[in-house]
């Protein structure tokens, strides 16, 4: 390696919020003095309840769409609480149905020295620390929809749905790689930490992840966050909603472990296990140099990546740089994952001075079929 | 590049993989034309009651037709589009703004060179008389290349504005305004020239017929990737909007190079004075030289003009045979090689010259298609599929939407029509009949086996010629629903123009190219099928009007301003996605399946109804499918705003 890269222990904080809400969330951004700040478009999808027609007892349950904007920066650890809690104020994300936040603690190799918030102090709100980010990142169109609705049943959270493209096996068949779609769906949910695995499970089950070619589910750690509660929308029977009391009860509770639903032994009798000591790897760079990326990615062990495109917001001068950039998502082996590392920072291709960076966090379980 | 290291995978495997792909692709065509042709079929079986010409030759045509659509768009979406976003990601960022215009400018020219409208406008206006209206007919004729230049300028403008907006993240809106207006304008100030009056349908349709099956993917893709590079996504509403424009600045540029032309053209006349000795010299200036003039002259309906003609002609070229070259060169036969030969031409001229560019243009920025061979075989593919598209709608679409187009008028006409005669040599009186009703009245006739059964034939004195004892018999076909029940007719007329819109624009490529555009990158929050849908209703309702227009006569300028109105107020309260791609949509809906289609249909009602031109109607068929994903796009987000609750001291659109 030339070049000495640096690297910085930094919290990654994501905030997903309705359309409407973006345009105000990004001049905040961007009046704080946070450097690097990438959106993509995502869709959440909520219940819609609905009373049946013509006196017909029951309600009806359909899912629901709504665009939304995500998006994600980098700030040095101790920053990262005072931020949340302007991102939450400022889009009033207390309220259910307008958003979510979180943070998650990463290793950054490369990259802008992430700037340090100018802003005042804010109020800090109850914010979860025993939260779990849940990714599935489906190969067949539609799946995203099943595992949303499985998730909106069991009531964890509001489910963002973002699409990517796929790079792995598909790469290596030459021109017959036309054959196979490479849109892959990714569903991101956030879950109380206890009950994440056995989520993942009826995720797996749902989107029939134990068959070839169905996609990866993988769980990663979520320092704090504030979940979006509104699950349903449209007609409501009681004076709260369901949401609203388990939100009352977290916090009376102050956590949510007295949610736990699975039994802990439950892998055991489980015919699949799931995968625990995967890293997951964000390779972000500006448009076009992320395919050669990944290519030397795969040649070090990774199996396969997921690409999103991004653009960058809240341009400041003093930062170059083009607006489209891409995000390349890998999940590798713990012990692979430092040579992939060092292959992709001593690539020519990385720019540290472009604005590429490198983010790694841990993957405790993981499941894919083998 | 990783991929060298490629697995090899085994032949019968690699077929399998093709095959089912493919299948797939034809699977999803078959869906989407399955209505048109259906309908047609069924529309002409069950209600026109009149069997299918030409069966195999519809059936061949139908199949090209669905080979070609999945070709087509797996083209696009594998080669056209691709490279489109790549240099306008790539051309903002290392060639400046400026080149990225000049760029713009090229591809706007060069779309209108590659897809050429006027063969479209021409069909339309193929019963436009020299007389009537000598502004229209010159622009069609003599100044083609005149009103060629005008669209393209229109055109090259369009993307120049849009790539512009797109670049500075400057809201659609405006340019909406200012442009649709503009056009607006013109055409109410153009109703108090007679001659002026007559172009505003061609000005409008023009709009509509200008961005085609390529142009409209390249566009579009070329949009989002520099809105893409530029990062000003929230206001400028992700890349849309530049199709739009292309569809409204040719308006403002038509209706301007008639005011241009206009002086210098005589006015409106009657046909008799048009050809008579005093106005030949005006009449000339119509016409490319006198020998066209003649051509034209001697098709006249009107006997005494063409044996005065005729006279002339002769004394002038001494060549009597002109009339029988005009007939030999226009009914020469088609066979399916010759169609597949001259779409191949054009389907190359429409798609490589553009793709070329594209490629230059890429050079030209020192960068490269993320994956040439795809790209590569994708435009191959594009190239191909049309070939095979529009030899399709050649053979089986457009002869189909003739005959039941041509045969439409039959559902509203009150008296019987005739369809043909037969000559009876050796006709004798003897073998007349006669016959009582109870009033009391006598009717006489005769037996004729013609028809292989022997029927019984009303006999008409004036029709018989004793002295060489023919007897001329005019065989008519009785009203479909009777004298009385034209209500009905007319309303399945409606009925089917309805069915046609709807049917015809879930076929079209460029539309299922955006729709799936817009799916991707509202990351399915807005879906293809709803586009699609919303699309091809506006279109069914645009067509109704449309045809309603030619029926009724009403003035071209009735059906244009209201509902553009309509659409400038709903465009100020929609969001700036929305407003991009309901607007792109209308300029998509008119493509490749439906412009045939359309034509077909209004110029057999325009037939018979004697209008002189056929205009306005595909304007209908973009304007309505605007409103009517305008409202779609209402709707959705006002569902969309069910999630959120306002907070107080909020307005509700954050």
């Amino acid at each position: 390696m030339d070049e000495i890269y640096s690297i910085r222990e930094i919290s990654r904080i994501t905030c997903v919020v309705h359309q409407r809400l973006s345009a105000r969330l990004a001049d905040f951004l961007r009046v704080s003095g946070v450097n690097t700040v990438f959106a993509r478009n995502g869709r959440s999808v909520r219940h819609f309840v609905k009373k049946r027609p013509f006196f017909i007892p029951g309600s009806s349950v359909s899912l629901q769409d709504s665009s939304s904007d995500i998006f994600q920066f980098t700030l040095p650890r101790k920053f990262c609480e005072n931020m949340m809690s302007g991102v939450v104020e400022v889009c009033g994300l207390e309220e259910g149905g307008r958003g979510t936040v979180y943070s998650q603690d990463m290793v950054m190799y490369g990259g802008h020295e992430p700037n340090i918030p100018d802003i005042k102090e804010y109020v800090e709100p109850h914010f979860h620390d025993d939260l779990a980010c849940i990714t599935a990142i489906l190969s067949m169109r539609g799946s995203a929809d099943v595992c949303a609705g499985l998730a909106l049943e069991l009531g964890t959270c509001v489910p963002v749905i973002t699409h990517g493209h796929g790079t792995g096996m598909r790469d290596k068949l030459g021109l017959l790689r036309i054959t196979i779609p490479p849109e892959k769906e990714l569903i991101t949910l956030l879950a109380p930490q206890h009950d994440a695995d056995g989520i993942i499970r009826m995720l797996v089950e749902g989107a029939k992840l134990d068959k070839p070619g169905r996609g990866i589910i993988y769980r990663t750690t979520v320092a704090s966050g504030l979940t979006d509660t509104r699950i349903h929308i449209g007609h409501q029977k009681y004076a709260a909603s369901m949401e609203q009391i388990i939100a009352a009860l977290d916090k009376l509770h102050f956590g949510t472990s007295w949610r736990h639903r699975f039994a802990d032994n439950e892998n055991l009798r489980w015919s699949h296990q799931l995968v625990s000591g995967n890293k997951e790897v964000n390779v972000i760079c500006p448009e076009g140099v992320v395919k050669n990326l990944t290519g030397i990615a795969m040649e070090n062990g990774a199996g396969g990546a997921t690409t999103s495109t991004l653009r960058r917001t809240a341009i400041s001068d003093n930062v170059p740089g083009a607006a489209a950039y891409e995000q390349s998502t890998l999940i590798i082996d713990s012990q692979k994952a430092d040579s992939v590392i060092k292959a992709l920072l001593a690539s020519k291709e990385f720019k540290e001075a472009a604005g590429s960076f490198i983010t790694i966090t841990d993957a405790p379980a993981a499941f894919t079929y083998r | 590049m990783a991929r060298s290291k490629g697995i090899s995978i085994p032949l019968r495997s690699a077929f399998y993989l093709v095959v089912t792909h493919f299948a797939g692709l034809i699977k999803d065509q078959v869906k989407s034309v399955a209505f048109i042709i259906l309908y047609l079929v069924l529309f002409q079986i069950i209600v026109l009651d009149s069997p299918l010409q030409d069966a195999a030759g519809v059936a061949t045509g139908v199949a090209l037709v669905i080979a070609g659509l999945a070709f087509f768009l797996e083209g696009i979406m594998l080669g056209l589009m691709p490279l489109g976003e790549r240099v306008g990601v790539k051309i903002t960022g290392r060639g400046g703004i400026a080149s990225a215009l000049v760029f713009a400018l090229l591809i706007g020219l060069g779309s209108t060179f590659a897809e050429p409208a006027i063969a479209a406008l021409r069909t339309a206006g193929s019963s436009v008389t020299p007389w009537d209206a000598p502004l229209l007919f010159v622009l069609l004729g003599r100044h083609a290349d005149a009103l060629f230049t005008a669209i393209g300028i229109g055109v090259g403008a369009a993307v120049v504005l849009g790539m512009l907006r797109l670049y500075y993240g400057l809201s659609l809106k405006p340019f909406l305004f200012v442009s649709v207006s503009a056009a607006l304008a013109i055409s109410l100030a153009m109703l108090y020239d007679p001659n002026l009056k007559s172009v505003v349908g061609l000005a409008w349709d023009t709009g509509a017929v200008t961005t085609g099956a390529v142009t409209v993917p390249i566009v579009l893709a070329l949009g989002i990737g520099v809105s893409r590079s530029s990062g000003n996504t929230e206001k400028a509403g992700a890349g849309f909007g530049t199709v739009a424009l292309a569809s409204v600045l040719p308006v403002v540029t038509v209706l301007l190079l008639a005011v241009i032309l206009n002086s210098k053209v005589p006015v409106p006349t009657s046909e008799t004075e048009f050809y008579s000795a005093e106005n030949r010299e005006t009449a000339m200036m119509l016409f490319i030289n006198s020998e066209e003039f003649y051509k034209h002259g001697l098709g006249s309906s009107d006997l005494e003009i063409r044996k005065q003609l005729r006279a002339e002609f002769e004394d002038l070229y001494n060549n009597k045979n002109l009339e029988n070259n005009i007939r030999d060169s226009e009914f020469s036969g088609e066979t399916i090689r010759d169609i597949l030969k001259v779409e191949s031409f054009l389907s190359v001229r429409a798609i490589l010259p553009l793709t070329m560019l594209l490629a230059i243009a890429l050079i030209f920025v020192r960068a490269r298609p993320e994956n040439t061979d795809e790209v590569v075989l994708g435009v191959v593919l594009a190239i191909v599929g049309m070939a095979i598209l529009s030899a399709g709608i050649r053979l089986g679409l457009a002869p189909l939407g003739d005959e039941t187009g041509g045969q439409l008028p039959r559902t509203f006409r009150t008296e019987p029509e005739d369809i043909g005669r037969v000559v009876f040599e050796n006709f004798d009186d003897k073998l007349l009949f006669e016959s009582i009703d109870v009033t009391g009245e006598r009717k006489q006739f005769f037996y004729s086996h013609y028809d292989s059964e022997p029927r019984a034939i009303e006999f008409d004195p004036n029709k018989y010629n004793s002295i060489n004892k023919r007897y001329v018999h005019i065989v008519s076909r009785p009203p479909l629903f009777g004298p009385d029940l034209t209500l009905l007719g007319i309303f399945l007329v409606f009925a089917f123009a309805f069915g046609m819109g709807w049917g015809s624009t879930l076929a079209e490529p460029s539309l299922n190219a955006l729709g799936k555009t817009v799916e991707s990158i509202t990351v399915g929050t807005v879906k293809q099928k709803g586009v699609v849908y919303a699309v091809s209703l506006g279109v069914g309702l645009g067509l109704v009007v449309g045809v309603a227009r030619i029926m009724y006569d009403v003035s071209i300028l009735w059906l244009i301003v209201p509902p553009y109105l309509l659409l400038l107020g709903l465009t100020f309260f929609s969001d700036e996605d929305f407003t991009g791609i309901a607007w792109d949509c209308g300029g998509v809906t008119t493509g490749t399946v439906t412009v045939p289609l359309v034509l077909a249909m209004g110029l057999g009602i325009g037939n018979e109804l004697d209008v002189i031109d056929g205009f306005g109607i595909l304007s209908m068929a973009s304007v309505y499918p605007i409103l009517s994903v305008m409202i779609y796009g209402l709707v959705l987000k006002s569902r969309q705003q069910r999630t959120l609750i306002a907070k107080p001291g909020e307005e509700n659109n954050g």
